[in-house]
C-alpha cells in the first residue's frame, strides 16, 4: 500500500489517503469484531488467493490475499460467513465466538452440482440424462470478440463454431452435430432467457449480389457477451425435444445475468486491441508478373504461330489470330527491361489495415429487500482489417427480479442498435469482391493516379485482359451501411400456489429493425467501360415484431427417497415481418446518396407472418439420485404446417444411473463420480416457406381490346396440405464420469440421428399443371462420437485445468426425391459442382481430378487427353477409362468440407494472481474447393499469380515442379476446368485464444476500494496451423446452402487481434 | 396479501383464454401474395381467373414460341438449320431425331396442362357462387374454349394423353393414366359445343378478343374435321359463316397487320402487346438465312400475293429477320406484340369447302365458292370444276390452298397428319418420317413422374 502511495504524486495522494480514512472511518463506525482466517482447498490443503468472504445478510466483504488469508470486520448482527470461490462450493460457516475462521472449501469440480439450464427449467448437472453442454460466462470472458458465438468456438464438443468470414460483425456458422437438412437450414434454436428467437431475421438484410451473395450479419451479436452468465446447448433430441419443432438443429440457451443478493457490485469489464490480418498471401511482384505476362503472351503467340519468334513485334503479332491476346503491352515493357523503381503496388497493403477494436461494459449488480437487479450498458466499436468496414454496438441491459411472498415478479430489457459499415468482403472481381480484386489485380498498376484520383488502368486495359476494378477504391466508395435496432425484452411473473407447485407466466418480445443504405456513386467506374459511371443505390428496410407468451405450472414433490419434478406449458409465438425496397439509379451526381436524389426504377413491398401454438409437459423421477428417469412431449402447432398436418408431436424419453451411488462402487476411491445415460428423442425443424403448403397465385396478365393489359391471376404452385416439419429421431448414449476426488472428468457420448421428411422440391407429373411440389421426402443420418476431457490439478500454489473436446461426426444422404437421382448443383462457377447422392455426406465436391501436368509431349501422347492439350498442361484423370477426358462423364467426388473430427482445448494455469489462458481449435479432414485459385493460379497473367507459379511448366528441358502449368494467355488443354487443382486441404489447428492476466491482491485492492481488479493481455487468432493456402480454412462462400458448403471464391480474412482488457468490482 | 396475488392470477387466464378464443391463431393466410384458397369467391376472381386462362395460350411454350417448332418446323414449312443451338433443342424437332428428353417437349406438356388446370379450377368452382347468369356462362364458356384448344393441341401432338377434367391434388395426378383418343375428342366436342352456346357472338371494349361462340364453332369445325366427322363439320362451319359475323379482308396479309388487330376476319387470337411484359420474341426470326423451305415458296402461283408474306425481311436495328406475316419492330423492351392467329375466316372457308367436298363432290356449289375466295383474294387464279374434276382433285387443292394461305399458322403439321400424307410430304423436302413419329415420344420427366410402364406407357417406337 505504500509503495502504491508513494507512486502517486502529490494530489492523488491526498485525495487517496482521504479516502481511505474515510473508509476506516466508515469500518470502525459499523465494525465490532475483527477477525481473520484462512481459506484453503479442502482436499489438497492449498490456501486460495481471491476467494470472496461476505458476511451473510450485510455488504460487508473481503478478499483473501495471495497466501489465502483474510481479514474483516464483522458488524453487529453478523452471525455468519459466506466463503465462495470460482470453482467451489459456497460454504457458510457460524462466527460464534471466534476471531479466527478458517474454511476448507470443496470443489465444484467438473461442476457436478452446477445448477444446468435446460428448457423451460434448471436441473442439478448430476440429474440431467441427456447431452447437455455448458459454458459459463468465465469461459467466455477475455475474448475480444463482437457476439457470443465466437466464443462458443472449441468449448463444447460437437458443437461446431465455424467464422466463414471476418467481417466485423458478420453471421457464424454454428452447427450442432452435423448437417441434417438440405434446404431448411442448420442454425440452432437460439433461446435468450426463455425467448426463442425466429431464424428469419438472419437474411433480413439482403445481399447486393445473387450470384456472389454477402455474408449475412450476425443478428446475434446485439448481445453483449459480458452479460451472459451461462450458455447451455441442447445436443440430443431429447434435451431439444421439449422446443418440438424448432430442435433438430440443436437449441443454444442463453442466460443473462441477474442480481444476487448482498453487496451492490459495480464492475468494468472493458478492453482496446488491434487488429491486423493473420496473413497475407505471397504473390509475384510487379517485375515477376510482367515477366510471366509476356510469357504467357509469347506462348499464346507461338501456338498460333509455330513459325513465329519471340522477338516479332506487336505489328506483326496483331496480325495474325489470337491477337490481342498475343501482343505484349507497352506497360509491362519497362518492367522486363527491368527498369528499377517502377510502380509495385502490394494490393493486399492497400486495403488491409491495422484496425482498432475496443469493447466497454460497465454493470452495477446487487439486491435487497427482495429486490435484485442487473444493469449495464455496453458500448463496442470494431472497425475491420479491411478498410471502411466495421461494427458499432450500442446495447444496455436491465434484469430486475421482485419478490414478494408467493410472487415473484420480473423483466429483462435489452435494447440495442447496432451499425454495420458493409463491404463486399466475398466473391470475386466479377461480385466486385474487394479481397478477391485485390489478389488478382496486377501489382504493375498504382492505388491513386498522380492527382490523387483512383487509378482505374486496370479497367479496360484491352491486350485481352479481363477488367478489373480497384479494389481501394470500391472498398472507400461503396455506401453500405446496415443498422440493427433490436428490443429484446421479456417479463415474467411467478406465484408459488402450494409448495412445491408454482405457476409462471412469461411475455416476451423481440422487435428487431433492419435498414440498409447502399450507393455505388459515379466516380466508381464499371468493369468494361471508362469513365464515370452512373450511379445506383437502394434502401431497404424490414421490420420483425416477434411476440411469446408462455404459462408454465411446476412441481416438485419428494416422497421418502422418491423425487418427482413435473411442468406443463402452454405457449404460443407470433412472427410478423415487414419489408419494403426501393431500388433507384440516375443520380445526377455524388453529393446526394439518398434515394430522392435519383430515379426510383423499382420498388417492393411484403408482408409475412408465421404463428406457433404448443402444449409441453415433462415428468422427471429418480429415486435417491441414483435412478434418473425423464419423459417430455410438445406438441407444435404452426401456420407454416400444412392444413392436413397442423399439430406436430415431439416426444423425449431419457433414463441415468448413477452408478457410483450403488455400494458396490461407494467404497471405490478412485472413482468419484460414474452416471450412465441414454436417451431418444423426436425434434422438429419448422423452417420451411410461410406459406410453402398453399397454394400462391401469380399474376398472368392478359391483352385484351385495344392493346389494353388486363390483370389475371393463376395459381404458382400446387397447394399441399400435407407439408409438414422435417424431423429428427436421436439416440444418444454416454457416461459421465469423474475420477480421483474430481480431478479428472471424462464425458462420451455416441449418437445416431435419423432426419426424414427433408424437404425437398420434388418433379411432380406435368399433368397436375405444375411441375415440382415442395414435399417430405429426403431423409440424412448423423452419427457420431464426443468426448469431453477435463481435468483440475494444484501443484503447490499453481493451479492447472484443462478441458479437451473431440468430436467426430458422420453425415450420409439415405433418401432423395422419389427416382432417388443426385441432386446436383453449381457454386460460384458452372463448373464448380457438389453432388449430393445417397450414401454419400451432403454437397461433396463434384469435378475432374488433376494429376500434375504432362512434361513431355511422350507423356501427352501416352494417356488421354483434350484435344488441345499440349505438353505443360493439366493432366486430368480418365476416371471412366474410356480413353477419353470428358469434362461431364469423367467428374468424380474430389472430397467433402465437413471435416473428420473437430477438437477444441482449453487450458488454464494459475499462479499466485496470474492467469494463464489458452483456447486451440482445430479441424482435421476437411476440404475446401479454393475458386479464387481460377484467377490466381492459373498462369495466364491476367490477374497477379500466387508465387508459387514461379515453378511453372517452361519447357520440356525446363519443367517445373510437374505441378505448375504451362503460362499462356490464350489456355490450351482445359487447364481451367474446375478440378482438384482447386481443391485443398482445409484441416487446421488455430490458436484462438491466448490470455495473460493478473489479479491484484487483497490488501492493494482494499487500499484502491475495490472488489477485484484483472489486468490482462489476450492474443486472439495469434497463430494457425494449415496448409491451406487461402486467408481462411473454414472459409464458405454460402454457409447457408447445404448443398454447397466450403467454397472459397473471395472472403474477408480473419483478424488477428492483440488487446489489454481489464476486470474491476467495486 | 394472499388475495392479490390470485387476482393477478386472472390475467394469465385471460392471455390463455383470449387465445384459445382465436381459433384461426394457426390459420394465416399470405397478406402479400394472393392464394387458391379464399380465390374463387367472385364474379371478380373468375375473371382474373379466365385472364390467367387465356395468359397460359400466351406462354413461349405454346403460341408464344414452341409450336412454331413442334408444327410448323415439323411440317414441309419451314426448317431449322441451326444444330448447335442448345444442342440441337429444335433441330432436333425439325429432323425427327428428338431425344424423349427434349426440354420444348416437356415444357410444352407442362404449358398445356397448367393452362388446362386454370380452367379446371374455373369450371370446379364457378358454379358455388352466385353472380350474374350471363357473366357466369360466359367465363365458363372461355374456360371450355381454352380447355378444349388445349386438349385439341394435347392430342394432336401426343395421341393418348391423361383427359383431366377437374383440377386434382399431385397425389391424384400420380394416378391419372393416359386415355383413349376417342375419350379425348369427346371432351373437346362437349366443351366447344357448350362453349358455343355459353359464349357471346362478339365482345366490346376492352372485352374484345375473348373466346366467341363463333370461335368455338370454327375451332369444333376444325375438331369435326380431324376426326373425319364431315357432315358435322359442315354444319358447324355452316353456321359460322351463314352468322356473317366475319369476313375476308381485302388483301392476305391486312389480317395480320399489327395496326389492324382485332380485325373481322380473326375468329381467335393469342393476343400480345409489346413493351416488355406482354410481348414476345420474333416467331420465325433468324440470322442465319433463310430457312422457309423453298417447296413452299415454289408452291405459289405466278403473282400470289401471299408468297410476300413468307419471305424473310430484315427488322430495324436487330440482326434477324422475320416473315413478313410476323412483321413487327422492337419495343425499347425489345420485343415485338403480333398477334397470334388461331382461328381466322381464311381458315374457315376452306375447312368448309373440304368439309362439303367430303361430304360429297359437286361441280358447281359452296365449296367451289369458299375455295376460290381464298384464291381469288390472293391474286391467283380460280379453280374452275374442269381443273378439280374429282373428289380426291379438290382435296388434294384444298389441302394444298390450307398449306399456302394458313402456312406458318400452326396448321400444317396437323393437316398432314389428318389427311395421312405426312410421310410424304417429308419426303419431298428430304426427310423420312418414322412412322412411330407422326406422334411425339411423352417427355421423360412425365414417363419417370409415373414410373410405371403398364398405366404411363412411352409412345410406341421411342
Amino acid at each position: 500500500m505504500i509503495t502504491l502511495l508513494r507512486t502517486h504524486r502529490g494530489r492523488s495522494v491526498t485525495w487517496c489517503i482521504l479516502t481511505i480514512a474515510l473508509f476506516f472511518v466508515c469500518q470502525t463506525a459499523f465494525a465490532q469484531t475483527p477477525l481473520t482466517g484462512t481459506v484453503t482447498d479442502g482436499t489438497s490443503g492449498e490456501t486460495l488467493a481471491g476467494a470472496t468472504i461476505q458476511v451473510k445478510g450485510t455488504t460487508v466483504g473481503a478478499t483473501t490475499d495471495s497466501q489465502g488469508q483474510y481479514r474483516l470486520n464483522v458488524p453487529a448482527g453478523g452471525t455468519t460467513l459466506v466463503f465462495s470461490f470460482i470453482g467451489y462450493q459456497p460454504l457458510e460457516i457460524a462466527i460464534g465466538n471466534r476471531a479466527v475462521v478458517d474454511a476448507k472449501l470443496t470443489a465444484s469440480d467438473n461442476a457436478l452440482s452446477e445448477v444446468v439450464v435446460v428448457g423451460y427449467g434448471v436441473q442439478n448437472r448430476r440429474d440431467v440424462t441427456t447431452a447437455i453442454g455448458s459454458v459459463r460466462a468465465r469461459d467466455l470472458a477475455n475474448q475480444p470478440v463482437s457476439s457470443f458465438d465466437q466464443a462458443l468456438a472449441a468449448k463444447i464438443a460437437g458443437v461446431q463454431v465455424v467464422q466463414t468470414s471476418g467481417a466485423p460483425g458478420a453471421a457464424l456458422s454454428v452447427k450442432v452435430r452435423g448437417t441434417g437438412s438440405i434446404s431448411a437450414g442448420n442454425d440452432p434454436l437460439y433461446v435468450i432467457d426463455g425467448i426463442p428467437l425466429s431464424r428469419d431475421t438472419k437474411f433480413a438484410t439482403g445481399s447486393t449480389s445473387t450470384q456472389f451473395p454477402d455474408n449475412p450479419i450476425n443478428v446475434l451479436s446485439t448481445l453483449n457477451t459480458d452479460d451472459i452468465e451461462s450458455i447451455e446447448v441442447l445436443k440430443d433430441a431429447s434435451a431439444a425435444a421439449i422446443y418440438g419443432s424448432r430442435g433438430s438443429n440443436g437449441v443454444v440457451l442463453l442466460t443473462t445475468k441477474r442480481g444476487k443478493e448482498g453487496k451492490t457490485l459495480i464492475s468494468y469489464d472493458g478492453y482496446v486491441g488491434v487488429q491486423q490480418v493473420t496473413k497475407k498471401l505471397d504473390l509475384l511482384n510487379a517485375y515477376e508478373y510482367a515477366t510471366l505476362n509476356a510469357e504467357g503472351r509469347n506462348n499464346a503467340y507461338l501456338d498460333r504461330n509455330p513459325t513465329g519468334k519471340i522477338t516479332d513485334p506487336t505489328s506483326v503479332r496483331e496480325k495474325l489470330a489470337g491477337a490481342p491476346s498475343t501482343v505484349i503491352p507497352p506497360q509491362i515493357v519497362p518492367y522486363l527491361n527491368n527498369t528499377p523503381g517502377l510502380t509495385d503496388t502490394d494490393w493486399q497493403d492497400a486495403i488491409f489495415r491495422s484496425a482498432p477494436i475496443q469493447n466497454h461494459t460497465l454493470s452495477i449488480s446487487g439486491g435487497k429487500d427482495n429486490v435484485r437487479f442487473y444493469v449495464s450498458g455496453n458500448y463496442l466499436d470494431q472497425r475491420g482489417v479491411v478498410i471502411n468496414s466495421g461494427f458499432k454496438r450500442y446495447s444496455a441491459r436491465a434484469n430486475v427480479d421482485i419478490k414478494s411472498g408467493r410472487l415473484s415478479v420480473g423483466v429483462n430489457l435489452n435494447p440495442t442498435y447496432a451499425q454495420h459499415d458493409l463491404i463486399k468482403g466475398e466473391g470475386p472481381y466479377l461480385g466486385e469482391g474487394v479481397v478477391g480484386l485485390a489478389l488478382q489485380i496486377p501489382p504493375i498498376w498504382p492505388v491513386y493516379n498522380a492527382d490523387g484520383s483512383y487509378n482505374f488502368d486496370g479497367n479496360g486495359w484491352g491486350y485481352g485482359t479481363t477488367s478489373l476494378l480497384n479494389p481501394v477504391a470500391i472498398a472507400k466508395e461503396v455506401s453500405d451501411k446496415l443498422s440493427q435496432l433490436r428490443l429484446l425484452s421479456n417479463a415474467y411473473a411467478q406465484y408459488d400456489i402450494t409448495k412445491g407447485l408454482s405457476y409462471r407466466l412469461n411475455v416476451g418480445v423481440d422487435i428487431n429493425s433492419f435498414q440498409r443504405d447502399y450507393f455505388r456513386p459515379s466516380i466508381l467506374e464499371i468493369r468494361d467501360a471508362k469513365g464515370p459511371s452512373v450511379p445506383t443505390g437502394f434502401s431497404r428496410a424490414q421490420q420483425f415484431v416477434n411476440w411469446l407468451v408462455e404459462n408454465t405450472l411446476n412441481y416438485n414433490h419428494s416422497f421418502g427417497l422418491h423425487n418427482i419434478s413435473a411442468l406443463a406449458g402452454f405457449t404460443a409465438q407470433k412472427d410478423r415481418r415487414r419489408a419494403n425496397e426501393l431500388t433507384a439509379t440516375n443520380f445526377p451526381n455524388d453529393l446526394v446518396q439518398t434515394l430522392n436524389a435519383g430515379q426510383v426504377t423499382s420498388g417492393s413491398s411484403d408482408l409475412q407472418e408465421w404463428s406457433l401454438l404448443s402444449y409441453l409437459g415433462r415428468v422427471q423421477y429418480d429415486y435417491n439420485g441414483k435412478y434418473l428417469l425423464s419423459a417430455a412431449v410438445r406438441a407444435d402447432g404452426s401456420s407454416r404446417f400444412g392444413a392436413a398436418n397442423r399439430y406436430g408431436y415431439f416426444p423425449s424419453v431419457s433414463a441415468g444411473w448413477n452408478v457410483s451411488q450403488e455400494s458396490f462402487l461407494k467404497g471405490a476411491t478412485w472413482l468419484s463420480d460414474l452416471k450412465i445415460r441414454a436417451s431418444y428423442g423426436l425434434t422438429g425443424n419448422f423452417q420451411i416457406p410461410n406459406y410453402g403448403s398453399v397454394s400462391l397465385l401469380n399474376y398472368q396478365n392478359y391483352v385484351l381490346g385495344a392493346e389494353s393489359i388486363v390483370s389475371g391471376l393463376a395459381p404458382g404452385n400446387s397447394a399441399n396440405p400435407n407439408l409438414r416439419w422435417e424431423k429428427t429421431a436421436m439416440l444418444d448414449v454416454g457416461f459421465d464420469a469423474n475420477f480421483f476426488r474430481n480431478r479428472l472428468s471424462l464425458s462420451v457420448d455416441y449418437y445416431n440421428a435419423n432426419t426424414s421428411d427433408l424437404l425437398l422440391n420434388v418433379p411432380v407429373p406435368r399433368a397436375s399443371g405444375f411441375s415440382t411440389e415442395l414435399q417430405n421426402i429426403g431423409k440424412v443420418n448423423n452419427q457420431g462420437i464426443e468426448l469431453t476431457l477435463g481435468t483440475r490439478q494444484t501443484f503447490g500454489k499453481v493451479g492447472w485445468t484443462v478441458n479437451a473436446n473431440i468430436a467426430a461426426n458422420r453425415n450420409k444422404v439415405r433418401a432423395l426425391g422419389p427416382t432417388g437421382d443426385p441432386i446436383i448443383v453449381s457454386g460460384g462457377v458452372a463448373g464448380a459442382q457438389f453432388i449430393t447422392r445417397i450414401g454419400e455426406p451432403i454437397g461433396q465436391y463434384w469435378t475432374m481430378q488433376y494429376d500434375g501436368v504432362f512434361k513431355t509431349q511422350a507423356e501427352v501422347d501416352a494417356y488421354p487427353h483434350t484435344a488441345t492439350t499440349r505438353p505443360g498442361d493439366f493432366r486430368f484423370i480418365d476416371t471412366n477409362g474410356d480413353k477419353k477426358i470428358d469434362f461431364s462423364s469423367d467428374r468424380t467426388v474430389t472430397g467433402s468440407y465437413f471435416p473428420k473430427f473437430t477438437f477444441g482445448f482449453n487450458t488454464s494455469l494459475t499462479f499466485a494472481g496470474f492467469d494463464l489462458g489458452a483456447t486451440v481449435q482445430g479441424s482435421q479432414g476437411s476440404k475446401i474447393l479454393n475458386l479464387i485459385r481460377r484467377y490466381i493460379y492459373n498462369e495466364e497473367g491476367n490477374g497477379n499469380q500466387f508465387r508459387g507459379a514461379l515453378n511453372r511448366w517452361q519447357s520440356e528441358a525446363s519443367p517445373g515442379d510437374g505441378l505448375h502449368n504451362r503460362a499462356n494467355r490464350l489456355q490450351t488443354g482445359s487447364n481451367g476446368e474446375i478440378s482438384t487443382w482447386h481443391i485443398e486441404d482445409g484441416s487446421y489447428v488455430r490458436i484462438r485464444t491466448l490470455t495473460l492476466g493478473y489479479t491484484l491482491p487483497t490488501p492493494l485492492l482494499s487500499t484502491l476500494h475495490l472488489t477485484r481488479a484483472r489486468l490482462y493481455v489476450t492474443a486472439q487468432n495469434p497463430f494457425t496451423f494449415t496448409k491451406y493456402t487461402g486467408f481462411n480454412p473454414e472459409v464458405s462462400s454460402r454457409p447457408d446452402s447445404a448443398l454447397s458448403p466450403g467454397e472459397d471464391y473471395g472472403t474477408y480474412p480473419l483478424p488477428r487481434t492483440t488487446s489489454v482488457g481489464v476486470n474491476l468490482s467495486f | 396479501m394472499k388475495t392479490i396475488p390470485f387476482r393477478l392470477l386472472i390475467l394469465p387466464l385471460w392471455v390463455l383464454g383470449g387465445l384459445s378464443c382465436q381459433s384461426n391463431f394457426l390459420d394465416l393466410t399470405p397478406q402479400s401474395q394472393p392464394n387458391a384458397a379464399n380465390f374463387y369467391r367472385t364474379a371478380n376472381d373468375f375473371g382474373n381467373a379466365a385472364t390467367g386462362a387465356y395468359d397460359a395460350l400466351q406462354s413461349s411454350n405454346q403460341y408464344g414460341g414452341d409450336f412454331n417448332t413442334l408444327i410448323e418446323a415439323r411440317s414441309d414449312n419451314f426448317f431449322d438449320n441451326d444444330p448447335s443451338s442448345n444442342a440441337g433443342l429444335r433441330y432436333n424437332i425439325d429432323r425427327f431425331i428428338e431425344p424423349t428428353t427434349n426440354t420444348i417437349l416437356r415444357d410444352t406438356w407442362g404449358s398445356l396442362y397448367a393452362g388446362i388446370n386454370r380452367t379446371n379450377l374455373i369450371l370446379d368452382k364457378i358454379d358455388a357462387v352466385d353472380f350474374d347468369a350471363t357473366l357466369k356462362a360466359r367465363y365458363k364458356g372461355e374456360a371450355q374454349f381454352i380447355r378444349a384448344l388445349s386438349y385439341f393441341n394435347l392430342v394432336r401432338l401426343w395421341g393418348s394423353v391423361p383427359l383431366v377434367l377437374t383440377a386434382g391434388t399431385t397425389a391424384d395426378a400420380r394416378q391419372y393414366t393416359r386415355n383413349s383418343v376417342a375419350d379425348i375428342y369427346a371432351a373437346i366436342e362437349k366443351d366447344l359445343i357448350a362453349a358455343g352456346t355459353n359464349l357471346p357472338v362478339s365482345y366490346t371494349g376492352t372485352n374484345i378478343g375473348r373466346a366467341t361462340s363463333g370461335a368455338a364453332k370454327g375451332l369444333l369445325g376444325k375438331v369435326y374435321l380431324t376426326e373425319k366427322k364431315y357432315a358435322e363439320a359442315v354444319a358447324v362451319l355452316r353456321d359460322v359463316v351463314n352468322a356473317g359475323t366475319y369476313k375476308l379482308l381485302a388483301n392476305p396479309g391486312d389480317p395480320f397487320l399489327v395496326t389492324n388487330k382485332n380485325n373481322a376476319e380473326i375468329l381467335f387470337a393469342v393476343k400480345y402487346k409489346k413493351g416488355g411484359l406482354e410481348g414476345h420474341s420474333l416467331w420465325y426470326g433468324t440470322n442465319i438465312g433463310n430457312n422457309i423451305e423453298p417447296t413452299l415458296q415454289a408452291a405459289y402461283p405466278a403473282g400470289d400475293k401471299r408468297l410476300a408474306l413468307i419471305q424473310q425481311v430484315p427488322v430495324p436495328n436487330n440482326v434477324n429477320v422475320v416473315p413478313r406475316k410476323f412483321y413487327d419492330e422492337f419495343s425499347s423492351a425489345n420485343d415485338v406484340g403480333n398477334d397470334f392467329p388461331v382461328l381466322r375466316y381464311a381458315d374457315v372457308l376452306l375447312m368448309y369447302a373440304e368439309a362439303l367436298n367430303e361430304v360429297g363432290y359437286t361441280a358447281t356449289g359452296e365449296a367451289f365458292t369458299s375455295l376460290n375466295a381464298i384464291r381469288t383474294r390472293a391474286s391467283a387464279p380460280a379453280y374452275t370444276a374442269a381443273q378439280l374434276a374429282s373428289q380426291a382433285a379438290f382435296r388434294t387443292a384444298v389441302i394444298n390452298e390450307r398449306r399456302l394461305e394458313l402456312a406458318l399458322e400452326n396448321d400444317r403439321w396437323f393437316d398432314l397428319i389428318r389427311t395421312g400424307t405426312a410421310i410424304d410430304a417429308l419426303k419431298a423436302v428430304n426427310i423420312t418420317v418414322p412412322p412411330n413419329r407422326l406422334i411425339y415420344p411423352i417427355p421423360q420427366a412425365e414417363i419417370d413422374a409415373y414410373n410405371n410402364p403398364a398405366t404411363f406407357p412411352q409412345n410406341p417406337g421411342y
